[in-house]
């Protein structure tokens, strides 16, 4: 099934009006379109990944491609989750869990916003909430490493990346936590006592792509 | 509100736990109206759970609530015996 992306590799042609927006990031500004993020709701999951991407991110793309999955999932190598408006709470290295507007994402990452399908609103704003109190508890590399995770990952994973690559891990673990404490459903594909990366939220069939568009800065 | 849940008893396996307190345990036998595996538990679903000797591996029993969901919520849990 192909993927409902927001690229701004192509110059969005087709726009859902214009806005105004203050403020905003001047990058965001200069490129003069944002996706319409009316269209997001509480709880959704954001993947991202850079039109450029560094280092760290091949080396997620290969990790993830090497785990046995599609280019096209292995390209997402970020996840994070919407809060409000244009709020979104995620893990970044070295700076911890923040939050920010994902207008800060454009014009340099590709987006895509998935959705757990047929959930009540107040759900879905506990999926945001439970995500934003995991994440702020999970973002300690000692904790992580004191549940057994050091001997798990010295198979798996560079640990000269460690530190970087922990971020991705827990932001894409405790959307898929979250969805699972809340909903009480799980996620197809998603393992339950492994690592769930990003591309295991990008395949599975229990999320929905919610078709965001752009819209042209006043 | 689903309208089938019921209080089980449950053993079973802990398969993870994190920092703040949420962990998977695999069911030794399948509960519940739609035989669940899996329990998870929190400290928003939890009350007082021993989280002192609850480790990967570790093997407990308890009460659980079940219904046609996928997973069941864990709301009591005793350790049995510890993972080696």
């Amino acid at each position: 099934m192909s993927q409902i992306i927001i690229d701004p590799i192509r110059k969005p042609r087709t726009t859902s009006g214009t806005v105004s927006i203050t403020p905003i990031p001047n990058k965001a500004r200069q490129f003069g379109f944002v996706p319409d993020l009316r269209h997001c709701k509480a709880g959704d999951l954001i993947l991202s990944c850079s039109v450029k991407p560094g280092f760290l991110e091949k080396h997620i793309y290969r990790i993830q491609t090497r785990a046995g999955f599609s280019a096209e999932d292995s390209r997402w190598t970020h996840a994070a989750v919407f809060l409000y408006e244009d709020f979104i709470v995620e893990a970044v290295p070295l700076r911890g869990v923040i939050s920010r507007t994902l207008y800060s994402d454009i014009p340099e990452s590709v987006l895509r916003v998935r959705r757990s399908p047929g959930l009540h609103d107040n759900e879905r704003y506990k999926i945001a909430l439970c995500a934003q109190r995991m994440l702020g508890t999970r973002y300690n590399i000692k904790a992580a490493l004191s549940l057994g995770w050091r001997a798990f990952l010295s198979g798996m994973w560079d640990r000269a990346w460690f530190p970087s690559i922990n971020s991705v891990i827990i932001c894409s673990k405790v959307f898929y936590d979250a969805h699972v404490e809340i909903t009480r459903k799980l996620l197809s594909g998603c393992p339950i006592s492994d690592l769930v990366m990003p591309a295991h939220l990008s395949a599975t069939s229990d999320l929905q792509d919610i078709n965001v568009p752009w819209v042209k800065l006043s | 509100m689903p309208e089938r849940e019921t209080r089980i008893e449950f053993s079973g396996t802990v398969v993870r736990i994190e920092a703040d307190g949420f962990g998977i345990i695999k069911f030794d036998h399948p509960i519940g109206p739609s035989s669940n595996t899996l329990g998870f538990f929190s400290s928003s679903t939890s009350s007082a759970l021993p989280f002192d000797d609850l480790r990967p591996g570790a093997h407990v029993i308890g009460m659980a609530e079940a219904d046609e969901r996928d997973i069941a919520a864990i709301k009591q849990l005793v350790v049995t015996s510890r993972s080696t």
